[in-house]
């Protein structure tokens, strides 16, 4: 009986669940659309992690890998068949123009898992002929930068290579790199007659196995753990979810910051829900009454009120999530940018699911206390204490909404810091102002009545004052963070900025290189000494992290950050892309012959940071096996993005100038002409160098910054439709609720145009400020960001504050002429309603 | 006797989806200075019609209304709505004070509407009046029902009015405190020398008045 009463009060105000409905539908769409896309992603990645790897289980390590790791592997899987591979990076010139490569060469029959699909319409491993020691497979980018056909010679190394295929689909294709270094195949004799592996040379080794049917590492957490220890921190275990992992992090932390920016248009949806069912139930209050008048208890009165309202959000979430569905094939292009698969329409329920309880549980968990209110109302009876502690229900759940979708504490903290600073400190701050305002004495009537509303009216005011203020924030902060990310990234330093990095370059060719660089007159700069090592301790303690258990985001960046090798390096002061912040200069060269007194060095500030260091701390590692000690005397800023030669760790000179390393150098400003000649020239003499064009670097970097932000500028666009249908909610309730006022004040003598000038004195003053105070806030924000994230380079666009702030404006005076107009037309005979 | 208002064979009707509605037809009544009317009828007679058309709020179809001199189908809205503003004071069944207002701000309001410098000064004086001195900082919600339609005599009384239109003034109170504000708004209009207009139910209340209109079905008998 009462759902047939819940289903018949929808009916009976069809406007009320019309917009109600509404706010549903757009406050979860973005989530939908995200956690629905997350979804295919995943279910794609999962069923397609194998391919991702190549194999059951790959070891990878930056040190050849030998017979003694494969022994580790077939102590538990004696039937494992296995087989190699390497990855280097190394140079090749062509057409007069020469590029950075990777190399991948890998033994005949891998990868186990998944395919090439060649030019030739063949397949690897399958129907294609292996490489031979002198032929190539190239990407398509290659073949295109440096016009390459089938047949060409093309040099790598110390060798020539006949391109025999072009590939056109790899699972396996690096898509941090792809574009800036092609990946070339090559067979593992080839590799060796290039003489391509140098010492120093950055290779990845890696070898794959294969484990009889049925095998599944990934479901034996025990066993990987134990596989796992028996291997020291230079050897990487990837198992495919690990794989799937690595492949989808990019756009898993994009698509977080995605759900995030969703969360907006939730919370401004709430705002929309909460005052339109709160303006409902004062609307029935009479009604419930009645009912409880008539035998409705207080338990049936609240139950009518949270089927009424669960029919509602239920309808509301299945159209969110109709409508999400249609917004996963725009979002499909987007994941071309950052996978290497194809996505195919693979379903996943889970996603739904989640909208489905959000949908459900947010308005729900946002009514109880309105709901419990009404029906005290209703039956006179106190339960102040319930419904106190329902208004904390909302909160909490959209706290553990946050960190489910960001899966991270530090953002959904920042996320719900950022809500709560507002609500704890702006409202307060703004009842003090809606305070003071209504004591101002103002000659203008209409002002001052438009004053005395609005700060008398303040909950109103404060929610279209939230609404506008989300709205400008995000709509202004994203295209504010993409410019200062792109500012930061295409112009900063470009004086100084070098045209091209240089790797790998071999102890005994730096004095050759000097000399090339002489004679061509250009000007190589920053030579830098690079040794590769393991940092073991700090201040005797162990410094590597278990990554077995389930960890956060943070927590699997922090694993991953200390368990990898270091570079370290040494110089007798910083470089111009470096500060001092705290601490000392290096004393001059290290002069301890007995190598026993810890050594000087200096951290970058950020780095130190993360690893909690101190200025005194004692830092060992491990260079091929021998222990060097250092005792940190500096910590340092660096501008990581001038593309210099920059370390974490610098040791004074002394130390490490005997130890085996490879140098970086760069080659500072030059002309795209010089720059193109530069590489060729570097090619024919120095073939195992390999030159990074920064240019090029920089180029992608924008353009994956480009579709990230645009992406987001989607998500915040949504967030701000939400909030300007919130401001039309809001404004159109008070409308309502003035009715009778502006027929009393037309009755009092008010004339419409100063009736008029009063709604726009109030709702535009409320729209001007919380814009201009959320475009404030967003720059204010954007700054912060830049000094946290890019030591204080905050690029100014002021096309974009005026752009939204205009904007909101616009949309926002609009409604209100328009609801204002409306109002204002209503019949003042309202007043004598009651009496005829 | 000095006419005040002269309302002579108006007419009013609506369309509806079955044809025009006559709502009044053919009144014709006159109000004198500082005279007391009462006009009765049950519910549906159209007396909130005749209230809309004699505040100015609407327009007649057919018919004069001469107030004080000025024939009101000659008038534009704006000259309506200042002849109201200066010439008529409205008072309710429900009251109808500005929640937002507090007493002393919804008195003053058609002062200030005026341009009256000391409106502040006078709805204060005049909430004294009412008996509401110790109330004048008080919001509507504040106030129990009496005291509100004290509040909405005393702005009808701000601004001098010729003419008091009260509809269904004690409607919404309980006898004994409809007794008294009624009291109350005869007092008032006596001291001023208002002309009152009451459209009501009660036949005690309209007894009080000088003469007695009685309306059915849009036409006075």
């Amino acid at each position: 009986m009462i759902l047939r009463l819940a289903a018949r009060e929808i009916k009976n105000h069809p406007r009320f669940s019309f917009f109600f409905v509404l706010s549903v539908l757009l406050g979860l769409l973005g989530l939908t659309a995200i956690e629905s896309f997350k979804g295919v992603v995943q279910t794609n990645l999962q069923s397609r992690s194998k391919e991702l790897l190549g194999a059951d289980l790959e070891l990878s390590s930056r040190f050849a890998l030998e017979k003694r790791h494969v022994d580790i592997i077939q102590q538990y899987f004696k039937e494992a068949t296995h087989l190699k591979s390497l990855d280097i990076f190394s140079m090749t010139s062509f057409n007069g123009a020469s590029r950075l490569i990777q190399v991948r060469a890998q033994e005949n029959g891998y990868p186990f898992y998944g395919k090439l699909l060649l030019r030739s319409n063949t397949q690897y491993p399958g129907d294609a002929t292996p490489l031979a020691d002198n032929e190539a497979w190239i990407y398509p980018e290659l073949a295109t930068q440096l016009n390459i056909k089938i047949g060409d010679q093309l040099p790598i190394g110390e060798s020539v290579f006949k391109v025999v295929d072009i590939v056109e689909r790899d699972v396996q294709q690096s898509m941090q790199t792809g574009a800036i270094a092609p990946r070339v195949y090559l067979s593992m004799d080839g590799v060796k007659k290039g003489e391509l592996i140098k010492f120093g040379s950055t290779v990845g080794y890696k070898i794959g196995f294969k484990f009889p049917e049925g095998v599944q590492i990934d479901n034996d957490k025990d066993l990987l753990d134990r596989i796992k220890k028996s291997f020291d921190s230079t050897v990487r275990i990837s198992t495919p979810s690990s794989e799937e992992d690595q492949v989808g992090r990019t756009l898993a932390y994009l698509g977080d910051f995605l759900g995030l920016v969703s969360l907006v248009a939730l919370f401004l949806a709430s705002v929309g829900i909460l005052y339109l069912f709160q303006a409902h139930l004062r609307h029935k209050a009479a009604d419930f009454s009645t009912l409880h008048a008539i035998g409705m208890e207080r338990k049936k009165l609240i139950r009518f009120m949270l089927y009424h309202l669960s029919l509602l959000s239920i309808f509301g979430t299945v159209c969110s999530i109709t409508f999400g569905l249609i917004l996963i094939g725009p979002l499909k292009s987007l994941a071309f940018q950052f996978l290497p698969i194809e996505i195919d329409n693979l379903f996943s329920w889970k996603p739904f699911i989640l909208v489905l309880l959000v949908g459900i549980a947010s308005p729900l968990f946002l009514s109880i206390p309105l709901i419990l209110k009404a029906s005290n109302l209703a039956t006179r009876k106190s339960h102040q204490k319930v419904s106190m502690i329902a208004w904390a229900a909302w909160p909490l759940f959209f706290a553990v909404l946050s960190f489910y979708v960001s899966k991270s504490f530090l953002v959904a903290g920042a996320f719900l810091g950022g809500i709560v600073i507002f609500l704890l400190v702006l409202i307060p701050l703004l009842r003090v102002c809606l305070n003071f305002i209504s004591k101002v004495k103002v000659k203008n009537i209409n002002l001052r009545h438009a004053l005395l509303r609005s700060s008398r009216t303040w909950a109103a005011t404060l929610s279209i004052f939230l609404a506008v203020f989300y709205c400008s924030l995000v709509f202004n902060l994203i295209p504010q963070l993409r410019t200062n990310l792109e500012n930061e990234i295409s112009v900063a330093n470009p004086s100084v900025r070098p045209s091209v990095f240089l790797f790998d370059v071999q102890d005994d060719q730096v004095e050759d290189l000097k000399t090339f660089s002489n004679q061509a007159n250009l000007p190589l700069t920053n030579i830098s000494p690079m040794v590769r090592a393991r940092l073991v301790s700090i201040n005797d303690e162990k410094y590597e992290i278990d990554t077995d258990q389930k960890l956060t985001r943070e927590e699997e960046q922090k694993a991953r950050f200390r368990n990898r090798g270091m570079n370290l390096s040494y110089a007798n002061q910083l470089n111009p892309s470096e500060k001092l912040v705290e601490g000392r200069e290096f004393s001059g060269v290290y002069k301890d012959e007995s190598m026993e007194s810890p050594a000087e060095i200096s951290i970058e500030q950020r780095f130190a940071t993360r690893l909690g260091l101190n200025l005194g701390d004692i830092l060992e590692f491990e260079i091929l096996g021998m222990p060097i000690k250092g005792k940190v005397v500096n910590f340092r800023s660096v501008r990581w993005t001038t593309f210099m030669p920059n370390f974490f760790i610098v040791f004074q000179e002394g130390v490490l100038n005997d130890a085996p390393k490879t140098f970086l150098a760069t080659f500072g400003q030059l002309s795209n002409q010089l720059k193109d000649k530069l590489q060729v020239d570097l090619f024919k003499k120095f073939p195992n160098i390999s030159a990074v064009d920064i240019g090029r670097v920089i180029e992608r970097i924008v353009v994956v910054l480009g579709t990230m932000s645009q992406a987001l500028l989607v998500m915040a666009l949504l967030s701000v439709i939400v909030g300007l249908m919130v401001i039309g909610f809001i404004i159109n309730h008070q409308m309502l609720t003035r009715e009778k006022d502006m027929a009393l004040e037309k009755m009092l003598g008010l004339s419409t145009q100063s009736m008029m000038s009063r709604l726009r004195f109030e709702f535009i003053g409320i729209l001007v400020i919380a814009s201009g105070l959320g475009v404030i806030g967003s720059l204010l924000m954007s700054y912060l960001l830049s000094v946290v994230l890019f030591d204080g380079l905050w690029a100014f666009d002021p096309i974009l504050p005026v752009l939204s702030f205009v904007m909101i404006l616009l949309v926002g005076i609009s409604i209100v002429e328009v609801l204002g107009r409306k109002a204002i037309a209503t019949e003042a005979a309202v007043l004598f309603r009651d009496a005829d | 006797m000095n006419m005040l208002f002269d309302v002579n064979s108006i007419a009013k009707s609506f369309a509806t989806p079955k044809g025009p509605l006559n709502v009044l037809k053919d009144i014709n009544f006159n109000v004198a200075s500082g005279e007391s009317v009462a006009i009765v009828g049950r519910s549906g007679s159209g007396k909130s019609t005749l209230l809309g058309l004699l505040c100015g709020l609407e327009r007649a179809d057919l018919g004069s209304m001469i107030f004080d001199g000025e024939d009101y189908s000659k008038l534009s809205e704006d000259a309506l709505t200042r002849l109201r503003a200066n010439k008529i004071g409205m008072i309710f069944q429900q009251f109808h004070l500005l929640s937002h207002l507090k007493a002393y701000e919804n008195v003053a309001l058609p002062l200030e509407l005026k341009g009256d410098r000391n409106a502040k000064e006078t709805a204060i004086e005049l909430l004294g009046e009412v008996g509401l001195s110790a109330r004048v900082d008080h919001f509507p919600a504040q106030l129990s029902g009496g005291e509100q339609q004290r509040v909405a005599i005393a702005r009808a009384m701000a601004i001098k009015p010729k003419l008091i239109l009260a509809d269904e003034p004690s409607g919404s109170l309980d006898e004994s405190t409809g007794e008294e504000i009624m009291s109350l708004l005869f007092k008032m209009v006596k001291d001023h020398k208002t002309s009152l207009l009451i459209v009501t139910h009660s036949q005690t209340l309209a007894k009080r008045c000088d003469r007695i209109l009685t309306m059915e079905n849009g036409v006075l008998v």
